[in-house]
C-alpha cells in the first residue's frame, strides 16, 4: 500500500519554453532534405522553378516587347470611351471616393498588423527577388545591372536595419495610416519626378488633398459624434455615394423639370406624406387593423400598374408596400416607430431621386457607350454586389421558408439562373428586356447589363447564404421561439446574422469570380477593362503586335484587385470571430 | 413550496404526439397550479422532454388538450409568440445567441418582444445577472463562459421575460459536477420566489428538496405521480420502484 499525498502547496504558472528559431541549415535539413527521396524532390523541382522563371524573365524583357504601349494607353485602360472634355467628372468621383476613404481611415482607425520586423523582412524579399530577377534575367536586358545593385541595396539595408532593431520590433505595430501616408507620398514623388503623364499631376495631387481634408472631417466628427451613429452615417454614406456618381456625376442627366415637376411630383410628395401617416398609424394599431391597413397598401401597389402612372409611383407604392408590412413586427415600440418612419422618407426620397436622374438623358457627348475601362469593370463589380446581396439574401430566405409560395418562386428562379450561361444572360439583359418593356421606357445599356449581371449572381449568392442558414443549430430556432419571437424577428436578429457569417469565405469567392465575369460583358459592346485589352489597345495602328503585354498586364491587374480582397476576407472573418463558438 | 394557489395554470388532458409511427407521447394528462414546482423524472426516451416542449409548442402534439394560462393551444392559436413569451424555457445545450454579448443576449428579446425601452432592458438584465451571481460577465460572448456561466445567463435570459411559467429541459445534464450546484441553487432560488416551474432532471436531490410534486413517466406516459415524499419513500408502481432502486 501506498501513503497518501498532498501537495503542501499549489505551483504558480510558469511562462512557456521559449522556441528558438531553427538557423538555415537546421531548417533546410528538416524540410528540404529530410530524406533521399524528399532530397531529389526539391533538387528536380529547384532546377524545374529555375528554368520556369529564366524562360518567363526572358520572354518579358526581350527586346521586342512593347512594354511601352501600357503607360501610354493609362486613360484608355482607366475609362476608355469616356468623353475627354467632360473628364473633369471621373476626377470629381475619384475625388469623393478619397475623401470617404479618409474619413473612413479617420473613423474607423483600422489597426494593420505590420510590425517594424515584418516592414524590413518584406523590404529583405523584395530586394531578394531583384537580385533573383538580376541574375537570371536575359542578357539583352539593358537595366540588369541597376536591378542587381537596387537588390543587394536592399537586402543589405534591410539586413542592417534588422540587426538596429530592438527586442520589441515584432510587437509594437506601425500604424496602417502611417503606411497609407507613406505610400501618398511615395506615389506623389513618382507622379512629380519621374516623366510620366504630366496631365493627371495635378488632378491627382488634388485627390489626394481633398482625401487629406477628409480624415481631417473624420477626425473633427469622431470628436463631436458618437462612434454608433457615426459609423452608420459613413457606411450610408459609400451606399449612396455608387449611384450618385455614375448615375449622376458621370451621366450629366438632362433631367426635364417640367415632366418630373408637372407629372411626377404630385405622386411622389403624395405617396410620400400618406405613406408616412399610414406607417405611423400602423404602428400604433392592434394586429387586425394594422393588417387591414396592409391589405389596402398591397392592393393599391398592384392596382397603381392598372392605370396610367408614372413608373417612380409604382415604384414608391411598392416600397411602401414592404415597408408597411414590416411595420407591426419592428416599428411598434418607440425607438422602432421612429427608425421605420426614418427609413420610409430615406428610402422613399432615394428611390425617387434615383427616378428622376435615371429618368433623364445624358448630357454628354456619346450617347451609349461612354463607361468604359476599369471605371465600368468597379461599377459593375460592385454594383453588381450590392444590388445582388439584398436579392440573394431574399431568395435565400424565400428557399428555406415554410411558405410554399415563396419557396416555389425562390427555388424556380434559381434553379433557371444557375442552369443558364451568364453570356446567355449578358444578351437578354442587354438586347432582349427591351422588347418586354414599355415602349417609352429607355434603358441605359451600362444599366441593364448592371441588371443582368446582378440577377445572375444573386441566384449562386442565395445558394450560400441558404448553405449558411442550414449550418444554424436547430437550437438557435428554438431558443428564439421561445423567447417569444416571430419568425421575422428571428430571421433578422437571431439566424440570418449567424448565417452570414458563417458563409463569408463562400461568398468572398463569388465576389471574386462576380469581379472577373464582369470581362464577358465585352461580348454585348461594352468597352471594361479585359476588353480594352484584348482589343482596343492591340488593334491601334502604333500598338499592333502587343496583345500579350497588353493580356498579362490585364491578368496582373485583376490578380492584385482579387487577391486583396481574399485578403480583406480574411481579416472580416478575423474580426467577426469575435465569440464565436 | 407552500405558496402554491389554486389557480390551474397547465392543463394537459390525454394529450398525444407521434414521430412517425413512434408514439412517444401516449396520453398524459395532468394539471399544474400556479406556485407550484413540477419534476419530471424517468428514463431516456420515455417522452418527458417532449411532454414538456409540447407545453410551450417547440413540439406540436396531434392529439388531446394542452391549456396554457387559460389558452388552448391548437393549430388556430393566432398569437403563439404570446404565449411562448409567458412561457420561459431552459435548454439542456443552454443556445445562447453566440454572436451576441451576454448582456445583449438578455435585453434582445425585451427590446423586440416586450418593447421595452433599451436602457430599461439592460437595468433589468444586470439585475438579473446579479440575481445568478454573475454580473461581470455582461460585455463577455457566450464562448468565453463557462457550462454554468452559459446556463445561468440562459435562465436570465428567460426570466428578463417575466415569465409566470419556467420549463426546464434537463438544464444541468451537459455540466461539470461542480457547474451544475451552481444551476440548481439558482433554480432554488427561483422556486422560493414564487415562480411555476417543470423541471425534467436527474438530479434526484433536487426533486427531493424542492419540488412540490414529482411526476414520473416512461413509455410515454405518466407511471406514478406523488409529493417527494412519497415518492422517495414509498413507491408503489413496480417500474417506479425498479428505476428508483437503480439510480439511488
Amino acid at each position: 500500500m501506498t501513503s497518501p499525498r498532498v501537495s503542501t502547496e499549489m505551483k504558480p504558472p510558469e511562462p512557456p519554453p521559449e522556441a528558438n528559431q531553427p538557423t538555415a541549415v537546421v531548417w533546410l535539413r528538416h524540410n528540404l532534405f529530410g530524406s533521399v527521396a524528399s532530397s531529389i524532390v526539391s533538387i528536380a523541382l529547384g532546377v524545374a522553378i529555375f528554368f520556369m522563371l529564366r524562360g518567363a524573365l526572358a520572354f518579358v524583357f526581350a527586346e521586342e516587347r512593347l512594354w511601352e504601349v501600357i503607360p501610354r494607353n493609362a486613360t484608355n485602360y482607366a475609362i476608355e470611351g469616356y468623353p475627354r472634355a467632360d473628364i473633369a467628372r471621373i476626377w470629381l468621383s475619384l475625388d469623393i471616393i478619397l475623401f470617404l476613404t479618409g474619413v473612413s481611415m479617420a473613423v474607423w482607425k483600422p489597426t494593420g498588423r505590420m510590425t517594424p520586423d515584418s516592414l524590413w523582412a518584406s523590404v529583405r524579399s523584395i530586394g531578394t527577388v531583384l537580385i533573383l530577377v538580376g541574375v537570371l534575367a536575359p542578357e539583352t536586358f539593358g537595366a540588369r545591372m541597376t536591378v542587381l545593385i537596387l537588390g543587394v541595396v536592399l537586402v543589405a539595408l534591410a539586413l542592417v536595419a534588422d540587426r538596429m532593431l530592438g527586442v520589441r520590433a515584432h510587437e509594437e505595430l506601425i500604424p496602417t495610416l502611417a503606411l497609407v501616408a507613406g505610400g501618398a507620398a511615395a506615389f506623389l514623388v513618382v507622379l512629380w519626378v519621374l516623366p510620366l503623364e504630366r496631365s493627371t499631376q495635378v488632378p491627382y495631387t488634388i485627390g489626394l488633398a481633398v482625401g487629406l481634408v477628409g480624415f481631417g472631417v473624420g477626425k473633427l466628427l469622431t470628436r463631436r459624434v458618437a462612434s454608433g451613429p457615426l459609423r452608420a452615417v459613413v457606411t450610408l454614406a459609400w451606399l449612396i455615394s455608387l449611384p450618385v456618381i455614375y448615375l449622376h456625376i458621370q451621366r450629366n442627366p438632362q433631367i426635364r423639370w417640367e415632366t418630373v415637376i408637372g407629372s411626377w411630383m404630385p405622386w411622389m410628395v403624395g405617396i410620400l406624406i400618406v405613406g408616412a401617416g399610414l406607417i405611423a398609424v400602423i404602428s400604433r394599431s392592434g394586429r387586425e387593423r394594422a393588417g387591414l391597413i396592409n391589405a389596402f397598401i398591397v392592393l393599391a401597389a398592384a392596382g397603381v400598374w392598372t392605370i396610367s402612372s408614372p413608373m417612380v409611383a409604382r415604384a414608391l407604392l411598392l416600397l411602401l408596400a414592404v415597408i408597411a408590412l414590416a411595420t407591426p413586427t419592428f416599428g411598434s415600440s418607440g425607438v422602432g416607430r421612429r427608425n421605420i418612419l426614418l427609413l420610409w422618407l430615406g428610402m422613399a426620397a432615394f428611390v425617387a431621386y434615383i427616378f428622376v436622374i435615371g429618368g433623364a438623358g445624358t448630357g454628354l457627348q456619346t450617347r451609349n457607350e461612354y463607361y468604359g475601362g476599369l471605371n465600368l469593370t468597379m461599377m459593375l463589380a460592385v454594383g453588381g454586389l450590392l444590388l445582388s446581396f439584398p436579392l440573394g439574401v431574399v431568395l435565400a430566405l424565400g428557399r428555406t421558408s415554410t411558405m410554399p409560395i415563396f419557396r416555389l418562386l425562390s427555388t424556380g428562379y434559381i434553379e433557371m439562373v444557375r442552369g443558364v450561361p451568364l453570356i446567355t444572360v449578358l444578351f437578354i439583359a442587354r438586347f432582349g428586356i427591351l422588347n418586354f418593356l414599355p415602349e417609352n421606357l429607355d434603358f441605359d445599356p451600362n444599366v441593364l447589363v448592371l441588371g443582368g449581371i446582378t440577377l445572375f449572381s444573386a441566384a449562386y449568392l442565395a445558394e450560400n447564404v441558404r448553405g449558411g442558414l442550414q449550418s444554424i443549430p436547430k437550437g438557435q430556432y428554438e431558443a428564439a421561439k421561445a423567447l417569444g419571437m416571430t419568425t421575422a424577428q428571428m430571421t433578422m436578429l437571431i439566424t440570418l446574422p449567424q448565417a452570414l457569417r458563417a458563409v463569408i469565405p463562400a461568398i468572398v469567392g463569388q465576389v471574386i469570380a462576380l469581379f472577373k465575369d464582369t470581362s464577358l460583358v465585352a461580348i454585348v459592346g461594352l468597352a471594361e477593362f479585359f476588353r480594352v485589352a484584348r482589343e482596343i489597345v492591340p488593334n491601334q495602328p502604333s500598338s499592333l503586335g502587343s496583345i500579350i503585354e497588353n493580356l498579362l498586364f490585364a491578368a496582373a491587374v485583376y490578380w492584385i484587385f482579387t487577391y486583396n480582397f481574399s485578403r480583406a476576407s480574411q481579416r472580416l472573418e478575423r474580426r467577426l470571430g469575435v465569440g464565436t463558438r | 413550496m407552500s405558496n402554491t394557489s389554486t389557480k390551474e395554470i397547465v392543463v394537459c388532458d390525454d394529450v398525444k404526439k407521434w414521430f412517425g409511427d413512434f408514439q412517444a407521447l401516449r396520453g398524459v394528462s395532468t394539471t399544474v397550479r400556479e406556485g407550484e414546482v413540477v419534476v419530471i423524472i424517468g428514463p431516456s426516451g420515455s417522452g418527458k422532454s417532449t411532454w414538456i416542449r409540447c407545453i410551450n409548442r417547440l413540439e406540436v402534439h396531434q392529439e388531446g388538450r394542452i391549456v396554457v394560462d387559460g389558452i388552448e393551444l391548437t393549430s388556430d392559436v393566432k398569437n403563439i409568440e404570446k404565449i411562448r413569451s409567458e412561457v420561459g424555457m431552459v435548454f439542456q445545450s443552454f443556445n445562447l445567441f453566440p454572436h451576441l454579448t451576454v448582456l445583449q443576449n438578455i435585453t434582445l428579446a425585451q427590446t423586440w418582444v416586450r418593447k421595452r425601452p433599451k436602457s430599461e432592458a439592460e437595468a433589468k438584465a444586470m439585475s438579473l445577472l446579479e440575481r445568478v451571481g454573475i454580473p461581470e460577465q455582461a460585455t463577455k460572448y457566450p464562448g468565453q463562459l463557462s457550462g454554468g456561466q452559459q446556463q445561468r445567463v440562459a435562465l436570465a435570459r428567460s426570466l428578463a421575460m417575466d415569465p409566470r411559467i419556467m420549463l426546464f429541459d434537463e438544464p444541468t445534464s451537459a455540466l461539470d459536477p461542480e457547474m451544475i450546484k451552481e444551476v440548481l441553487d439558482a433554480m432554488k432560488e427561483l422556486a422560493r420566489s414564487g415562480m411555476t416551474m417543470l423541471v425534467v432532471t436527474h438530479e434526484m436531490g433536487f426533486a427531493r428538496d424542492v419540488a412540490d410534486r414529482v411526476v414520473f413517466m416512461d413509455q410515454g406516459q405518466v407511471v406514478e405521480e406523488g409529493t417527494p415524499e412519497h415518492f422517495f419513500t414509498d413507491p408503489q408502481h413496480e417500474r417506479t420502484k425498479l428505476f428508483l432502486s437503480q439510480i439511488l
